[in-house]
């Protein structure tokens, strides 16, 4: 019966007190919010924090929230908010992180080049993953605002105007954000091209 | 995604590698479903909808439900007390509009006599020295009766051009007054002080003379005898004579058309 429901009928079923409404809304975003976050922030504890602080603050805000507005839009507003929160507080500690280059040369490799982990094998998985690991460090390398806006078109297949409504800017902005993004990913992963070609 | 260059061969390959990253999603830990699920329990059992008679009590302990009920409050008091006002005032009058209403069946006849506010207001002042000489000054009515007169005497145009009697005497005023609800407490205590079937016989020698006046004899005949029964003496000795004058008015009425017709 829940399960057909849609996401805002389960909200407002929730707020007349039914906490099986809740329970469906959660397994149903659990893990396309705790993935955004972790592709956001890039450390999977942190992820997993702002994950247990963003459905928080849904269940605290349910009494507030009106039928009208778009669930996703209001559960992705609060963890992008969140995440905003969590890189500008850890930009202020200037903890090292892992993806981040050593020194300021952009020749030097990654703490992650550096970790001892298994040889690169020439199978297609060991292709794949290295593909996965050199894409994860171009989107952590790119800007906030265009990190967000990839990571919520081409992960989360939101339309322009639903990110414009997430992240509060003109949908034009948004596009143009966009367009930066995949210009800066394309020549992040120049180098693997050919091997993007023959991945799956 | 016609924003994005779709045609870019290379974009294209990049988009095969992200959305091929989009299966090997994470899943999240559950040690932290519990918490929300109880959290959310909790949060639930605040939302539910509230028995009827709580969801009324909070509708009437809003302010303007209060304001609404100050103001009705404020309302009836104010009607309470105009009603008890009214209720204190109505002794003075009452008594005496009790005692007229048996024998104001006798008035059918005429038209309830004229009181104007200037035939009221010389029982109000208090009687002084100079209001003793006007009295002396008018002509003497004939008293029969040291509280009564006779009524066959005209009035004289007081200063706002009403009629006013000549002379009022003080217990056919103190009546008078008291029809009109406004009697002064000299007279009221006087009337009081008379015993009940007098104050009656006096109410009716004063209807039987106003009747008179106005030539309405039947009336004034009949409350005549009224008086009789209940007083033959004071019949005899204050009332009779008055009766003459009005035996009189019709034959003077009479004479002053016979007087037209020539």
């Amino acid at each position: 019966m829940f399960n057909d429901q849609a996401d805002e009928d389960l909200m407002v079923m929730y707020q007349k007190g039914e906490v099986r409404a809740f329970e469906v809304l959660l397994s149903r975003h659990r893990k396309p919010v705790f993935n955004f976050i972790l592709r956001f922030v890039g450390d999977r504890e942190t992820a997993e924090d702002l994950l247990q602080e963003a459905f928080m603050r849904v269940i605290k805000g349910a009494e507030a929230y009106k039928r009208q507005a778009k669930f996703t839009t209001w559960l992705y507003t609060i963890a992008r908010n969140l995440c905003v929160d969590q890189t500008r507080r850890r930009k202020h500690r200037k903890h090292a992180s892992l993806d981040a280059p050593m020194d300021s040369s952009e020749e030097s490799g990654t703490l992650m080049d550096v970790i001892p982990g298994n040889e690169m094998a020439s199978d297609r998985k060991s292709v794949n993953k290295q593909l996965h690991e050199q894409m994860q460090r171009a989107i952590g390398a790119l800007s906030e605002d265009q990190r967000e806006v990839f990571l919520m078109r081409e992960f989360l297949d939101m339309p322009f105007k639903q990110i414009a409504d997430v992240v509060g800017v003109p949908e034009n902005t948004v596009k143009s954000r966009m367009r930066y993004a995949l210009e800066k990913l394309r020549l992040e992963l120049d180098e693997y091209k050919d091997l993007a070609k023959v991945a799956p | 995604m016609a924003d994005e260059a779709p045609d870019d061969p290379q974009v294209k390959a990049l988009r095969a590698v992200w959305l091929a990253m989009r299966d090997n999603d994470e899943d999240p830990p559950d040690s932290g479903v519990s918490a929300l699920m109880a959290a959310a329990r909790s949060q639930a059992m605040e939302m539910a909808p509230a028995p009827w008679w709580k969801r009324m009590f909070d509708q009437l302990r809003r302010p303007p439900v209060l304001a609404l009920a100050s103001l009705l409050v404020l309302i009836g008091g104010a009607v309470l007390l105009t009603k008890h006002d009214a209720i204190e005032k109505a002794p003075t009058s009452a008594p005496v509009q009790e005692k007229e209403l048996p024998h104001s069946n006798l008035d059918i006849g005429g038209a309830p006599p004229p009181v104007a506010p200037a035939t009221v207001s010389p029982s109000v002042v208090p009687e002084t020295g100079a209001t003793k000489d006007k009295q002396q000054l008018s002509p003497p009515p004939v008293h029969r009766h040291p509280t009564e007169h006779t009524s066959g005497g005209k009035g004289i145009a007081g200063p706002t051009g009403s009629v006013a009697p000549t002379s009022t005497p003080r217990t056919e005023a103190a009546f008078e007054t008291d029809s009109t609800g406004v009697a002064p407490r000299a007279d009221a205590k006087k009337a009081a002080a008379l015993p009940p079937s007098r104050v009656l016989v006096d109410q009716l020698a004063g209807q039987a003379r106003r009747a008179a006046q106005r030539g309405d004899c039947e009336n004034a005949k009949a409350i005549a005898t009224r008086i009789a029964g209940q007083d033959a003496t004071y019949y005899r000795d204050h009332v009779a004579g008055d009766l003459s004058g009005c035996v009189q008015a019709p034959a003077a009425a009479d004479k002053a058309a016979a007087d037209k017709a020539r």
